[in-house]
């Protein structure tokens, strides 16, 4: 039988700090060391749940944006939670991953060697696997897309270090819409985000997840 | 845990994928069942997904583009809840494919 749920109710120590008008990310992190590694399955993932939940409200309460009409992501893993919140019409998208969990043979999968080598000079090289990956994934997200193969299609254009985190441009292959990241290095996860405000795009049909071929009418050109 | 791909047939592929599925997701072999899904029964999250792929790799002596992984997703479950449809099973029949799929 497993253990009762004190995973599940496990104290979170959050954060949140705005990275764009109107948009805000927040983070939630176990107070004392994660029991999440310890377990396993659905025990997990509700211990995970949990924490993204708690992100999610952090993240919206920053903002002072109401769930129903806020654009959110929320990500888990390894007992963390992360999300983004930001007005409605934007896109936005987040991810936070341990930073021993990906390795550069995972960044290799969806990144080129000179995406991996743009971040590993601007942020410390034991962190660049987990921030490619952490950053792409926050791409696709805002895209309203899904899944592994989406993301070696957002190429990391530009990249930038600040106090414990930093910024990068991504740019997708195949719709050429662009999101602005950034990321912040808290603890052993890394939290990454991707956003981009109703002028800029992403272009795909979000209810069928369907490529939009064209841009939509009165977009802008870049 | 490495898989000799020679005797990656039938009953021995199934069993092989139950034992890398339990040791990715740091799941107990027995909670990996057919019809277990990888998401909302044992926790999967995107990256171990890439495991997978790499492990199945190991086993089936093939390297595995994740192109094909999402191509058999899409193919496979369309439009469907894929945390509560890629199960045990499916992932066996993918590494079934690509051990069955003939090298360029």
């Amino acid at each position: 039988m497993s253990a009762a749920r004190p995973a599940a109710r496990e104290p979170l120590a959050h954060r949140a700090w705005s990275v764009a008008p109107g948009a805000w990310v927040a983070l939630a992190l176990p107070e004392s060391p994660c029991p999440s590694t310890s377990l396993g399955g659905r025990e997990r993932r509700v211990a995970d749940r949990r924490a993204g939940r708690v992100a999610a409200v952090v993240a919206l309460r920053a903002a002072g944006l109401a769930a129903g009409t806020a654009c959110v992501s929320r990500s888990h893993s390894a007992g963390a939670g992360a999300a983004v919140a930001a007005p409605a019409g934007w896109s936005a998208g987040v991810d936070v991953t341990p930073i021993g969990r990906v390795t550069l043979r995972h960044a290799r999968a969806v990144a080129a060697a000179g995406e991996i080598a743009a971040v590993e000079a601007a942020a410390a090289a034991p962190r660049a696997a987990a921030l490619v990956w952490a950053l792409k994934e926050a791409a696709v997200k805002a895209a309203g897309r899904r899944g592994l193969g989406a993301m070696p299609e957002w190429a990391i254009r530009r990249v930038g270090a600040g106090a414990g985190g930093g910024w990068a441009e991504l740019a997708c292959s195949v719709s050429r819409a662009r999101v602005l990241g950034g990321w912040q290095a808290v603890g052993d996860f890394v939290c990454a985000w991707a956003v981009a405000p109703p002028t800029r795009f992403c272009w795909f049909d979000r209810a069928t997840d369907s490529r939009l071929r064209r841009r939509p009418r009165g977009a802008p050109s870049s | 845990m490495s898989v000799d791909p020679q005797v990656v047939a039938g009953e021995d592929l199934r069993e092989a994928v139950r034992g890398i599925v339990a040791e990715v997701l740091m799941v107990p072999l027995g909670d990996v069942r057919p019809a277990s899904a990888l998401v909302t029964d044992l926790g999967a999250e995107s990256i171990d997904f890439l495991d997978l792929i790499f492990r199945i790799e190991e086993a089936v002596g093939k390297k595995i583009p994740i192109s094909r992984w999402e191509a058999f997703v899409t193919d496979r479950l369309p439009g469907g809840n894929l945390a509560r449809e890629i199960t045990t099973a499916v992932v066996v029949e993918f590494a079934e494919q690509e051990r069955d799929r003939p090298l360029a």
